[in-house]
């Protein structure tokens, strides 16, 4: 099969499974409330002008699917509602935060790639106490909950230490990096932790490979041979494994931003959840899955299309 | 298992059960155990362990250093720190205990289902789970707390189903091997129904790595919900649990008194790193056993 | 004219917990444009041997004595210098071919890096390069198999990719360990006879190792037997057939079968081959020997010379030309 007709197949399944992903998102928002009219009105009671409004605007007494297929199209043009409680369109919410969550979400992403790949690399080519120093930090930044990190950090960094600031999220690019950066970190130590200790094994196993040798046998030298031959067969495992570890990330950022009150995706999320504002909760879930399945379907493919092994018409779940 | 630590050696022949418990666990899963034991017994036992009631405040020593009638200090209401954690525990515990206990049956159901029947079934359920796993447990418990509103019940709905794609894969590679097996094509051989051998052959000798399985995820589910309860979600405050100390904690590090959320803080960590360990043991005298 | 000089080489490996001799004093040369054999069973040194003369080692060993080179010393030569002499003096033939090909990276890559990485030839010219040398591997269509993935291809024809590969620095010397175990007995033929082209067509000298007494005898000029890490003998194979002169070449030889008789039981030598690190003192064979004598036991035996062969027995001289070579001799 060629790469564009295994693109082409990945792509219209990774669609229908969006769909699938969007009628489940839209359907459960509506089992609590009970109605329609309750959903997006919330649970305070409110003037008959915002009701007339929310029923014009919305049909409610139109049928389940009909109403899924509106709000789809809204979604796609760039409507997902209106908040009651906010009195304010959701996407003009949700865009000015989705700059801050980006920011911190890339922020720890260039954090976490850096700090794993060096220390695993460091860890799997000088075996001793480097490496074991090493495979214990990892262990031991796996375990660690980000919230609790976060409040370790800003205990001692902010607030003891004063380096860095405790809120906000600050103006100006330096400025903002500033007040991202304890943020970034707390989000990125474990994933560090983690993609270090992948790296470490990923480059052992293939250190130990039989190909090194031959290469070695050619003349070519060390730096070669690492770069070609055990760095290039490494990857695919840490490819797959950053992919995934970028969406843990994502689902961090809900905790990380709470703890150092910036104003980002999650922290609304949060509020949405506490004050059952149901049209900012239905619409960052949804953004949220769209986001994680798009990650997962990138890895899928890239790794599928770097291992030559592999071959490209064969179903992934056979 | 905490009785059965405590007992005096078996009668039976054979390795007394000191022995054998060192043989699958070795020194790093035996301390992993002896601490969770530990813990989780200061948590059942609280109302006789705990020197105080949690709840009772006193606005007299608010943000009190250790003493001898408060040893690890109080809290921003005059509440005493040692008790707070201990009676903690509890919710601590619970929450992913019954996570763990809900994903593992019906992610055990799926997975033997899956590997038994095969064909469409099998694929559907499997893309069915691959739509799960690319979603972090965290938005699952998010979506369940805002039908059912912030509450332990929630949480936990949310967080099980986040598990059971976990629990089914593990399940389902597993009983794919045993199925090959032929003892299997004996039963089968012998007249008896699917469900049966399912249920009385196929499950007990998938025992240890369900077990495995589910002592590893313990820990992930205690600091998965210690989280979301950090986020007001879960257990609410006044209750003392370890995720909301850590959260009325941070407020008060931020003033100036950090022991609240470090103490829960170092709790959680310990208990989480202790289920790993015991996890990656047990997990680990699995392969070995099915060599 | 003498090529390659390896002299008293011995090799020691090191891990945390003990030090172990693999190869006890090892000397041997080979000519321009020789097949040496290097026949021994599993766990004698062979394998490290070759490696040791590309400096091929794993961390922890230690090489002593001489391995001359076209005048310089391969054991004392710096990591440039030893680059550069595997890169363009001596190449080296793997046993298992698809463990020792990178499986993500194209055979044309396998073929042009040594030459593109090293040499800083240009791509084009590599490629072309490497399409001639397929072809003289017996692969005609070379264009389509460059871009093509290791595990596209059969055993037989990766070992004959690796030879190409091995060809491409145009060296004076070509070590082969076991290049022919792994493949079946016809491919085995193929590969040998191109093998055997090759060498002559490109005056390339060749270091064989293998376990097969008879094909090292069949492909190369002289035979070494190597035993726990020592070289007890080394003669043209053709002698050696006929005529061995060391007891363990004897056993090897009566240890086959034969198709003409038939055999109750197959002779074997009595015991196990012993590694180099727990040889005891004195002759490594002696426990195993039929014709040991106390001072087997006690002194190490040293290199004689008899015309053009070398033997490592202190009964070398009464035993010559009595030593059986098959079953029916050894039984009557």
């Amino acid at each position: 099969m060629s790469v564009g007709g295994f693109l082409a197949r990945r792509f219209v399944g990774f669609v229908v499974t969006l769909l699938i992903a969007s009628f489940a998102v839209f359907s459960l928002m509506y089992i609590a409330p009970g109605d329609p009219l309750s959903f997006v009105l919330g649970t305070r009671s409110v003037s008959p002008e915002r009701v007339a409004a929310a029923k014009a605007r919305y049909n409610l007494d139109d049928p389940f699917l009909v109403r899924y297929w509106d709000w789809l199209t809204g979604v796609l043009h760039g409507d997902f509602g209106r908040s009651i409680v906010l009195n304010q369109e959701v996407s003009d919410l949700i865009s000015v935060r989705l700059q801050t969550t980006a920011l911190l979400v890339g922020y720890a992403t260039v954090l976490f790639l850096l700090v794993g790949v060096a220390l695993g690399a460091a860890a799997a080519r000088r075996p001793g106490p480097i490496d074991s120093t090493l495979t214990v930090f990892a262990t031991f930044a796996i375990a660690m909950p980000t919230f609790v990190l976060g409040t370790v950090l800003i205990t001692f960094f902010a607030v003891e230490l004063g380096w860095f600031p405790v809120y906000g999220a600050g103006v100006g690019i330096v400025g903002r990096l500033n007040h991202l950066t304890l943020p970034a970190v707390t989000l990125a130590f474990a994933s560090a932790g983690y993609l270090a200790r992948i790296t470490r094994s990923a480059l052992r196993d293939e250190l130990g490979r039989e190909h090194v040798e031959t290469a070695r046998s050619r003349g070519l030298s060390e730096r070669s041979v690492f770069r070609r031959h055990v760095l290039r067969n490494a990857l695919i495992p840490i490819v797959t494994v950053t992919g995934l570890t970028i969406g843990a990330l994502i689902a961090g950022a809900v905790i990380v931003e709470t703890i150092f009150a910036l104003d980002g995706l999650g922290s609304l999320l949060v509020e949405a959840i506490l004050k059952k504002d149901y049209p900012i909760v239905q619409s960052i879930v949804l953004i949220l899955v769209i986001v994680f399945m798009v990650i997962n379907f990138l890895t899928d493919v890239i790794y599928t299309l770097i291992d030559p092994r592999l071959d490209l018409g064969a179903d992934p779940n056979a | 298992m905490a009785s059965t630590i405590a007992a005096a050696p078996v009668r039976s022949a054979g390795p007394s059960l000191r022995v054998r418990l060192y043989a699958t666990l070795g020194v790093s899963g035996l301390i992993s155990l002896v601490v969770i034991v530990i813990i989780a017994s200061a948590a059942a036992f609280a109302p006789w362990v705990a020197p105080y009631d949690p709840q009772t405040t006193d606005l007299t020593s608010v943000f009190a250093s250790p003493s001898p009638s408060h040893p690890l200090g109080t809290d921003a209401l005059g509440r005493d720190l040692l008790s707070r954690l201990i009676w903690g525990g509890r919710t601590t515990f619970i929450g992913p205990l019954l996570v763990i206990i809900v994903s593992t049956i019906i992610g055990s159901a799926l997975g033997i289902t899956s590997a038994w029947v095969g064909g469409h079934v099998d694929n559907v359920i499997a893309r069915f789970l691959d739509v799960m796993f690319a979603l972090p447990g965290i938005v699952f418990a998010l979506v369940a707390v805002a039908i059912y509103g912030a509450g332990l019940t929630a949480a936990v709905i949310g967080l099980s189903i986040s598990y059971i794609p976990y629990v089914a894969r593990v399940v389902r590679g597993a009983a794919l091997r045993e199925r090959k097996l032929p003892y299997v094509a004996a039963c089968s051989v012998q007249g008896f129904s699917a469900l049966r051998i399912c249920v009385r052959h196929l499950l007990p000798n998938l025992r240890t790595i369900i077990t495995a399985q589910a002592v590893a995820s313990l820990g992930f589910a205690v600091v998965e919900l210690a989280g979301i309860s950090f986020l007001g979600l879960g257990v609410q405050p006044p209750t003392p649990d370890w995720g909301v100390s850590v959260a009325t904690g941070l407020q008060a590090a931020l003033q100036g008194y950090p022991a609240e959320a470090l103490y829960a803080g170092t709790l959680i960590v310990v208990v989480v790193v202790a289920f790993n360990v015991l996890g990656d043991r047990l997990a680990a005298t699995a392969e070995s056993a099915k060599r | 004219m003498t090529l390659l000089d390896v002299h008293d080489l011995c090799l020691e490996i090191r891990n945390r917990v003990r030090t172990r001799r693999i190869i006890d004093h090892v000397s041997f040369s080979v000519a321009k444009g020789e097949a040496l054999g290097l026949v021994g069973e599993s766990g004698c040194g062979k394998s490290m041997t070759a490696r040791s003369l590309m400096g091929l080692l794993p961390p922890g060993a230690k090489l002593e004595g001489e391995v001359v080179f076209e005048g310089s010393d391969i054991v004392r030569m710096s990591q440039p210098e030893l680059r550069a002499y595997r890169a363009t003096k001596v190449a080296m033939i793997f046993q298992d071919p698809r463990a020792h090909t990178n499986p993500v990276r194209s055979i044309g890559d396998f073929l042009t890096e040594a030459q593109c990485e090293v040499g800083g030839v240009k791509r084009s010219v590599a490629r072309r390069r490497a399409i001639a040398l397929l072809d003289s591997v017996g692969i005609p269509d070379g264009e389509r198999r460059l871009s093509q993935y290791p595990h596209q291809l059969s055993g037989g024809l990766l070992q004959r990719v690796m030879i190409a590969s091995a060809l491409a620095s145009d060296p004076a010397l070509l070590l082969a360990d076991e290049p022919t175990t792994a493949l079946d007995v016809t491919t085995q033929a193929e590969v040998m006879a191109i093998l055997g082209r090759l060498r002559r067509e490109h005056e390339v000298a060749l270091l064989f190792i293998t376990h097969n007494l008879e094909l090292a005898a069949a492909t190369c000029d002289r035979t070494a037997v190597m035993y726990a890490g020592r070289i007890v003998e080394v003669q043209k194979s053709s002698a050696l057939h006929d005529r061995p002169l060391h007891p363990y070449t004897s056993g090897l030889l009566c240890s086959r079968p034969s198709i003409e008789h038939t055999e109750r039981r197959l002779m074997v030598i009595p015991g196990r081959p012993v590694a180099a690190y727990d040889a005891d003192d004195g002759c490594a064979f002696a426990p195993r020997c039929a014709y040991a004598e106390p001072r087997c036991r006690m002194e190490r035996p040293r290199d004689e010379t008899f015309d053009k062969a070398a033997v490592a027995c202190h009964r070398a001289a009464e035993l010559q030309g009595s030593l059986p070579t098959g079953y029916v001799e050894a039984v009557s």
